[in-house]
């Protein structure tokens, strides 16, 4: 059975992928959870191969995945286990066929096993303070990349739509340009 | 619905999701090689891409020879969130980029977007 099958941006783009089976993390994604009146915030699951390889497209493709996830804008300390905490009530209702259960469970399996080397990897040992100062201005780069970014996923879409209908033809727009 | 029909009809959305992931790929690479060349040439044996990767992430990717023709990468994850910008290269921890970096990150997604959107989206928008 092939380990690399899944082409994986994050777990949201696993949304979309449906099968009759089981297993998700698409539900990791946001975990969000108060301990001692501290709010843990899982921001994202990501699949990421290392080293990278030569072909951008293949980054996520090749090699054994390294899972990363990182906390987001309310993390504060290190915080494996609220955060596992957090994780086992996560529902576990998305469906994944193939290949892809295998990297779902492993992920499940890592990420319920307080006593699993992986862990280390997995939650970074330096969060950041939840009271951070932000730099002045950061605030308005920060919406003009997001602005950015949402013109990109615009531009993708409209390329995604307009080809995927109509055929084989279509799939040469990103080789030829 | 017979069996052979719900088969056929998995076949052929599996086949779509396929085709699908395939384009996207290929987008990637075509915008991450555009991506790289806004920053200037890059020296003999070495490569540059920088990439919009999805709503949140940009990646940057260097390699590069030495003196001893030793080869260098290194890879650098933007992560854009609404009131911090962070940066992680080769899987090391999560910092803070400074407001000079952030401003030049603004610059070059600008540029990016500019080029691919004539370059590569033309015919589509």
């Amino acid at each position: 059975m092939k380990k690399q099958t899944i082409f994986a941006r994050s777990v949201e783009s696993l949304e979309s992928l449906r099968g009759p089976e089981t297993i998700i993390t698409r539900h990791l994604v946001e975990v969000s959870r108060s301990v001692g009146g501290i709010q843990y915030y899982v921001g994202a699951l990501y699949e990421l191969n290392q080293p990278a390889p030569v072909e951008t497209g293949h980054y996520y493709q090749t090699g054994w995945p390294e899972y990363l996830m990182h906390l987001g804008d309310s993390a504060v300390q290190p915080v494996a286990q609220p955060v596992l905490r957090a994780v086992e009530n996560v529902p576990r209702t998305r469906t994944i066929p193939g290949d892809e259960v295998i990297i779902g469970q492993r992920l499940l399996d890592q990420l319920q096993s307080p006593t699993n080397e992986s862990l280390e990897s997995l939650v970074p040992v330096q969060s950041l303070p939840i009271d951070a100062p932000v730099p002045v201005g950061i605030v308005e780069i920060s919406a003009g990349m997001t602005g950015q970014q949402r013109l990109l996923n615009e531009l993708r879409a409209a390329a995604l739509s307009a080809s995927i209908p109509q055929g084989e033809a279509h799939d040469n727009i990103a080789k030829a340009a | 619905m017979t069996i052979l029909q719900k088969l056929l009809s998995g076949t052929k959305i599996q086949h779509q999701q396929d085709r699908e992931s395939e384009l996207h790929r290929n987008l990637l690479r075509r915008e991450a090689k555009i991506g790289g060349e806004i920053f200037g040439p890059v020296a003999a044996g070495g490569k540059r891409e920088f990439f919009c990767l999805d709503e949140h992430t940009w990646i940057w990717h260097e390699e590069w020879l030495d003196q001893s023709s030793q080869r260098h990468i290194k890879t650098t994850r933007y992560d854009i969130r609404p009131t911090r910008i962070l940066k992680a290269q080769d899987g090391q921890t999560y910092q803070h980029v400074t407001i000079e970096e952030a401003e030049r990150l603004l610059q070059a997604a600008k540029l990016y977007e500019t080029r691919i959107r004539s370059e590569l989206y033309a015919a589509y928008v």
